[in-house]
């Protein structure tokens, strides 16, 4: 394997089994699964409630210990010391001190990291600014709304410009501009070569980031791929130009009929994302000075994110063998797509109606794949003309 | 260190702003400066010092034990808050967390202590700037309160050669002829040995005995005192249960002062002869002559007889040190005893929920306080039946417990500290190196059991 992918997080035949009281297997939390996270990747956990993602994740930081299996972290034990300097973790939830104020929580987790005080302060003021919350970093966490203590768990998360960044449900609690703001980090860690583990149940989040995904559930790994291979429709075609007149789409058509290709599904004019139109709105209210105690429009990424150099692999590897720390010989895990899964989207699709209190076993497998081909993307708000000319062409030649 | 540091740091402002530990010095303020307003202004100083310290100190020690415990609870509140999750992803051995609290619980206690003690030192000199009820009370509260003093109990004489040549003769003369086959001569001299030295320390009427001490390392000067403390067994004493006797105090052998004293004395009491400390010969010793007569003419008087029923039932006392110094001594014992009740409250909390872990610690502390008590109790059970099973079962349930549990009562000086008593550093060193080994032991035992812990909720 070339050392540049080298695995940054691996685990081989996880398994995590919570007992009870009398230690009998109370229920299968994670079954068998076997990850491999690469580097400078963003690499997406995906799955219901229940799944596994978040006991996983805890696996991995040593937080839980494994029933069975094996995990690597740099290639060392994730209870390793020296591991976790290189790591930064934002939680399920933020879990944070509610009696410290933004800087003061900080500061705690820039002590751990060993940091000297300028050091510290000048990270922690940074951090507050790309987070949005320097004008409240003196508020005590307790007073903070869910996702005002969402960025801070941002913030501390990164005090260490980590190489390695986990992020259990990063949005879960945020407002559309926390959101954003979220994905563009992860966009801009991912830039300058940080390796990010996403762990979400909000599919268009992943979508959005994440370069490979595994689907969790039950505790098992269904499905792992890059998301473009995962998603592609290869029985469709999309084409986007500058806006056409109905002429000119009544021309294509006739074009693709005549050279014996399908018909035309759908023609409109594209539309925003709502989260653009949401981010326009708030920038421009925010022009106007109005009113807010709340969290300000975050600041650019702080600089001193992506100073630290990875450390070399080969380097790394020599003093983990040093250590005589076993390294664990995992067989590399492949991209692939399981031929008796169901296309990725349609999985994600049942995966959002799964219950979320389901905590069952693994055994209990998805629903049969259905013969129904995927439904076609809702129609975008299109230029009613067009879209009537189409309809009553389709009539005529129906009724002929 | 600076990861240790910065836990310490942590957990010492969640106290303070979680406001634990501002109820308990609320509470530690109430005790010592409420207290003497609380006391009797018709006692005398010297007791009513005496009553403050008592107080003062083993409330305190109460209320920072109680304050330990809780601390504890911050390790507790953080693996139910989950915040531990975030602290343990970061690069800080778990060993270093839970020393870490331990630091800082134990800071913020020691602090608390140590203001305590100062405060408690501040009142206990405010209360002595009161009018003394009499000159007796303003020498009692000098010498044997606000000070500390070292004790030496009577010489004992070996009576050894006395018994056997006694033993010998009472074989030739056919003494134990009756009984020459149930006699063994070793309990026989040992017998006759414990009986001479109580006959020693019997005074008929009218007897006088000399009783000599040695090691006394006071300052000799005239304006100094020692005091002579006894306490005897009288019999046929007069209906005002008063014994009249004499006392002479030096050796004029060895060119000291001789001083007489006069006393009318409860029977049945302790008393303290206040004598110069000129009385001290040059070789630290003191000679001190009672005679059992009534000086007081006029008064009246039966035959009494004076028996001290053991040697330390005479002793010298003597000042080797101040009052602050001996306190500081007993609150550094304090101290040695916190530290190992937070490692045991830490053990605790790694182990249980914070209710579980506070009941057993609280168990613990009960058991370590009345160890010696326990222990005793079985004495009064009786050697039959039912009793005898519940006292065998009970003396090896203890057995086990205190291999265990350190019995805090053997480390607190706060009686003799009361009574001027040195609070001595040989003896703060034995709970520094017990009390010490035992927060080592627990220590590491806290350590691995949170290596062990699976310090994240099960809530997947």
């Amino acid at each position: 394997m070339n050392p540049t992918e080298f695995p940054v997080a691996q685990t081989a035949g996880l398994t995590k089994i919570f007992k009870d009281f009398w230690r009998r297997d109370r229920v299968v939390a994670v079954d068998d699964l076997n990850l491999e996270v690469r580097r400078g990747e963003v690499f997406g956990l995906l799955g219901p409630n229940g799944s596994g993602k978040s006991t996983t994740i805890k696996m991995l930081l040593g937080l839980l210990y494994p029933t069975r299996g094996r995990i690597s972290l740099f290639g060392r034990p994730p209870t390793d010391v020296a591991v976790k300097a290189r790591i930064g973790f934002l939680p399920e939830e933020s879990f944070l001190y509610r009696f410290l104020n933004a800087r003061e929580t900080l500061d705690l987790y820039g002590r751990i990291f060993q940091q000297h005080s300028k050091q510290r302060r000048e990270r922690i003021d940074k951090l507050l600014d790309m987070v949005g919350l320097a004008a409240e970093s003196k508020r005590r966490i307790g007073e903070y709304s869910k996702g005002m203590a969402r960025r801070i768990g941002l913030a501390q998360a990164l005090i260490n410009d980590p190489e390695f960044l986990i992020l259990d449900e990063p949005t879960a609690g945020l407002d559309p501009i926390g959101i954003r703001q979220i994905k563009d980090v992860i966009r801009e860690l991912a830039s300058k070569g940080k390796t990010i583990l996403l762990s979400s149940h909000l599919l268009a989040d992943v979508e959005d980031v994440c370069d490979r995904i595994t689907i969790l559930y039950g505790g098992r790994e269904r499905s792992t791929g890059s998301i473009t291979d995962l998603l592609c429709r290869e029985d469709r075609t999309q084409i986007t130009s500058e806006k056409l007149s109905s002429e000119t789409i009544e021309e294509v058509r006739n074009l693709l009929q005549r050279s014996g290709q399908k018909k035309i599904l759908s023609v409109g004019a594209p539309s925003d994302r709502l989260e653009k139109f949401f981010m326009e709105t708030i920038e421009r209210a925010e022009q106007t000075n109005a009113r807010s105690s709340g969290a300000r429009r975050a600041g650019a990424i702080a600089d001193f994110l992506g100073e630290t150099k990875p450390v070399n692999v080969v380097d790394q590897l020599v003093s983990a063998a040093d250590r005589e720390v076993p390294v664990m010989p995992v067989t590399p895990v492949e991209i692939r797509r399981k031929a008796s899964d169901e296309p990725a989207k349609q999985i994600i699709e049942q995966l959002t109606r799964v219950d979320a209190a389901s905590t069952r076993h693994a055994e209990e497998e998805l629903p049969a794949a259905s013969d129904v081909p995927p439904a076609a993307p809702p129609a975008p708000e299109a230029d009613r003309s067009v879209i009537d000319a189409l309809i009553k062409d389709k009539k005529d030649g129906d009724d002929a | 260190m600076r990861r240790i540091g910065a836990i310490a740091r942590h957990t010492i402002a969640e106290s303070l702003r979680m406001k634990i530990a501002l109820v308990f010095i609320a509470l530690i303020l109430i005790l010592v400066v409420g207290l003497p307003l609380t006391l009797r202004r018709e006692d005398s100083v010297s007791s009513a010092v005496q009553a403050f310290l008592s107080f003062s100190i083993g409330g305190v020690e109460f209320f920072l034990s109680v304050l330990t415990i809780f601390l504890a609870r911050t390790l507790s509140q953080e693996i139910v808050g989950g915040q531990i999750m975030t602290l343990m992803a970061k690069p800080i051995p778990r060993w270093q967390f839970v020393v870490g609290k331990w630091v800082g619980i134990i800071t913020l206690t020691g602090v608390m202590l140590a203001g305590s003690g100062v405060a408690i030192y501040g009142t206990a000199k405010w209360m002595a700037t009161r009018t003394p009820a009499d000159e007796y009370d303003e020498l009692r509260l000098r010498d044997e309160v606000l000070t500390a003093r070292h004790a030496v109990s009577m010489i004992e004489i070996d009576f050894s050669e006395q018994a056997g040549a006694q033993f010998n003769e009472k074989l030739e003369t056919g003494a134990y002829d009756a009984v020459v086959q149930k006699i063994d001569p070793k309990t026989e001299k040992a017998r006759l040995k414990t009986e001479m030295a109580q006959r020693y320390r019997t005074l008929f009427p009218l007897e006088a005995r000399v009783f000599e001490f040695e090691n006394i390392r006071c300052d000799r000067t005239a304006d100094r005192t020692i005091q002579i403390r006894y306490k005897a067994e009288v019999w046929a004493y007069a209906m005002d249960e008063i014994l009249r006797a004499e006392w002479y105090v030096g050796d004029p052998d060895l060119g000291t002062p001789v001083y007489q004293f006069q006393r009318r004395d409860v029977i049945n009491r302790y008393h303290s002869l206040f004598v110069p400390a000129d009385a001290v010969t040059p070789y630290r010793t003191l000679r001190a002559e009672l005679h059992n007569r009534n000086p007081f003419e006029g008064e009246p008087q039966y035959g009494n007889t004076i028996s001290f029923t053991s040697p330390s039932d005479i002793e010298v006392l003597f000042t080797v040190g101040t009052f602050g110094g001996n306190l500081a001594r007993q609150m550094t014992m304090i101290m040695c005893k916190l530290m190992l009740l937070a490692a045991f409250a830490l053990a605790m909390v790694c182990v249980f929920s914070f209710p579980v872990a506070c009941l057993v610690t609280f168990a613990f502390l009960a058991l370590a306080t009345m160890s010696g008590f326990l222990t005793d109790s079985l004495i009064h059970f009786e050697d039959e039946g039912v009793y005898w099973a519940f006292k065998m079962a009970a003396s090896l349930l203890y057995k086990v417990a205190f291999f265990i549990i350190p019995n805090f009562s053997q480390y607190d000086g706060t009686s003799l500290l009361v009574n001027g008593r040195n609070v001595t550093l040989m003896w703060v060193l034995t709970a520094v190196g017990k009390l010490g080994l035992g927060t080592l032991g627990t220590g590491l035992a806290a350590c691995f059991l949170f290596q062990r812990r699976e310090v994240a909720e099960t809530s997947f």
